[in-house]
């Protein structure tokens, strides 16, 4: 058998080797110079601070390390190279009948260990190989995990703004009808009733500015909220789907939650503002999620259809007043999760409803969404399912132009 | 004279909107306060155009106009939703329509009001 590790096409390595006792750093040595292919450069340091001098002056690709040095002993000779050092792979030589220790010291952050006496030049070679490797993909995760990690405060960031559109809308709900009652009473007064008092037209037509400008400040409040304009595209939702599924999907691992997709293929694209249709798709699927105590399924399915057959097996929603005969694509999401309560259906999208406030619900999710499909001529409507859980279906017209 | 019905939980708003309207000597007006009342005062009252708020709380908007649009006695009655949470030139973008319901913003002139009441 050829060995694999000599068929690869790695380039020549620079090794270091920490070992104070002679014979060892020989036998070691010697071993690793029979292998010039493997090895193309070696120094050989008796201490931890002579290994660390060397590693200040050259860039290593692996270091093999005596555990007990004159100035170091056991785990706490690894630590303190990888804490100079944290990207250069460690692997630890043991002595014979420590083999608790190697694995000790691959807890503390070794890639792997050697016992000496016990591995020929093959698994020599082999174990360093791997040991770079490891490291190699071990750097890859971290930076894997930091992409999540933006990705995640990406999602808090839009979730966020999420809150404050639906506040916007609770307050300027709030606020302004209020202020159209002290409009219109001004009005009147200004308009039909007459009065002797000198100072009365002022205190009218303060009032008047008053009520304008709080009125203006809501309106501004709401175009921060920014959830009045969509610029659509014509998206394929299959796509759409995918993406806002790539930023979550972690968090149905965790939960141990299957995600089932059933997308029909060449679907009609639709017109739609992908980045709004992505926050209602999240909204809808984290819902989902939070139905689910543990171990469920949600079941996302994309078809085509007839807004006659929606209005049929959708459960009921706002589209009475369209065609029969208008094509539809319509996403499903459906979850096994604990389902909505037969008197609170109709409730689910009031801002402000919610049945999970003591887990830090706010009940704007799906007033958000809502507000979002509104502004897309789109529907959502949400019914039970016959056995558990219930189904979320986003109802969009199929584009004229494709 | 136009029979109008003010459908919007908050009464303090439907007195003044009802003073407005008919202080311009053309419309008579009702308004009821409750959303649970409004299909029976509809009948009752027969008007010739309903304003109603979208929001109130405990039965929506949309929900009384699709009672309304369900009994054959008042379907025909035009419905024009008050909101309060869209802006007036959203509403003038859309053609004053969304979602297929003709809607005001809340807080709209008189005069834009009554000229929209007026187009029926
Ligand atoms: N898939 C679902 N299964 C069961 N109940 C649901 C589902 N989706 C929504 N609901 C119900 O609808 C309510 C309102 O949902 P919404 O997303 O608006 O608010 P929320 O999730 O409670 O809070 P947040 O604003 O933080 O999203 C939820 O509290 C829940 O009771
Ligand atoms: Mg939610």
């Amino acid at each position: 058998m050829t060995l694999s590790v000599e068929n690869n096409q790695q380039k020549p390595l620079t090794l270091l080797i920490a070992e104070d006792n002679p014979v060892d750093t020989r036998l070691l040595e010697s071993m690793l110079k029979n292998m010039a292919h493997i090895v193309k450069d070696l120094d050989t340091a008796g201490t931890v601070s002579e290994a660390l001098q060397f590693i200040g002056q050259k860039s290593y690709d692996a270091i093999i390390l005596d555990l007990n040095l004159p100035d170091s002993a056991g785990i706490d000779t690894v630590t303190q190279i990888s804490r100079i050092a944290p990207e250069l792979p460690i692997v630890v030589n043991t002595g014979a009948n420590e083999e608790e220790m190697g694995l000790k010291a691959v807890a503390a952050g070794a890639e792997d260990f050697l016992v000496k006496g016990m591995y020929t030049a093959y698994i020599l070679s082999k174990t360093i190989y791997y040991a770079i490797e490891r490291k190699r993909i071990e750097a890859e995760l971290k930076s894997a995990y930091t992409a999540l990690q933006e990705a995640q405060e990406h999602l808090i960031e839009a979730e966020k703004m999420k809150v404050v559109g639906g506040l916007a809308t609770g307050i300027a709900h709030e606020v302004k009808n209020p202020l159209s009652t002290i409009l219109y009473g001004v009005t009147y007064l200004s308009d039909h009733v007459k009065s002797d008092n000198k100072n009365f037209d002022t205190v009218v037509n303060n009032i008047r500015e008053a009520t304008q400008r709080a009125d203006n400040i809501i309106m501004d409040l709401l175009d921060f909220a920014a959830l009045k304009e969509v610029e659509t595209k014509l998206v394929n939702i299959n796509d759409l789907i995918d993406k806002s599924l790539s930023l979550i999907s972690f968090q149905f691992e965790k939960k141990l939650i299957k995600i089932k997709k059933e997308y029909t293929k060449n679907l009609p694209n639709i017109s739609v503002d992908s980045n709004r249709i992505d926050q209602v798709i999240l909204n809808v699927l984290l819902n989902a999620e939070h139905a689910i105590d543990k171990n469920g399924a949600i079941v996302i399915k994309t078809f085509a259809s007839t807004m006659a057959e929606a209005k049929n097996t959708c459960g009921t929603f706002d589209g009475r007043n369209t065609d029969n005969s208008q094509a539809v694509v319509i996403i499903q999401i459906q979850d096994d999760g604990c389902g909505i309560e037969a008197d609170k259906l109709k409730h689910i999208f009031e801002p402000f409803f919610t049945t999970k406030r003591a887990k830090g619900g706010v009940g704007l999710g799906l007033s958000v969404v809502k507000n979002i499909m509104d502004r897309h001529d789109a529907f959502i409507s949400a019914k039970n399912n016959d056995t558990t859980g219930a189904t979320i279906s986003l109802i969009f017209k199929a584009s004229e132009d494709q | 004279m136009k029979k109008i019905l003010l459908i919007d939980d908050e009464k303090s708003f439907t007195d003044m909107l009802k003073l407005n309207l008919e202080a311009t000597g053309k419309y008579e007006v009702f308004a009821v306060n409750s959303a649970t009342l409004a299909i029976q005062e509809i009948l009752k009252i027969q008007p010739d155009l309903i304003l109603l708020d979208v929001i109130m709380p405990d039965l929506e908007g949309p929900d009384i106009a699709i009672q309304i649009k369900d009994n054959s006695e008042i379907k025909n009655i035009p419905v024009i939703f008050l909101t309060a949470t869209v802006r007036a030139d959203e509403v003038v973008s859309q053609g004053g329509k969304i979602g297929g319901h003709e809607f005001i913003a809340k807080p709209s002139t008189i005069e834009k009001l009554s000229e929209i009441i007026d187009s029926h």
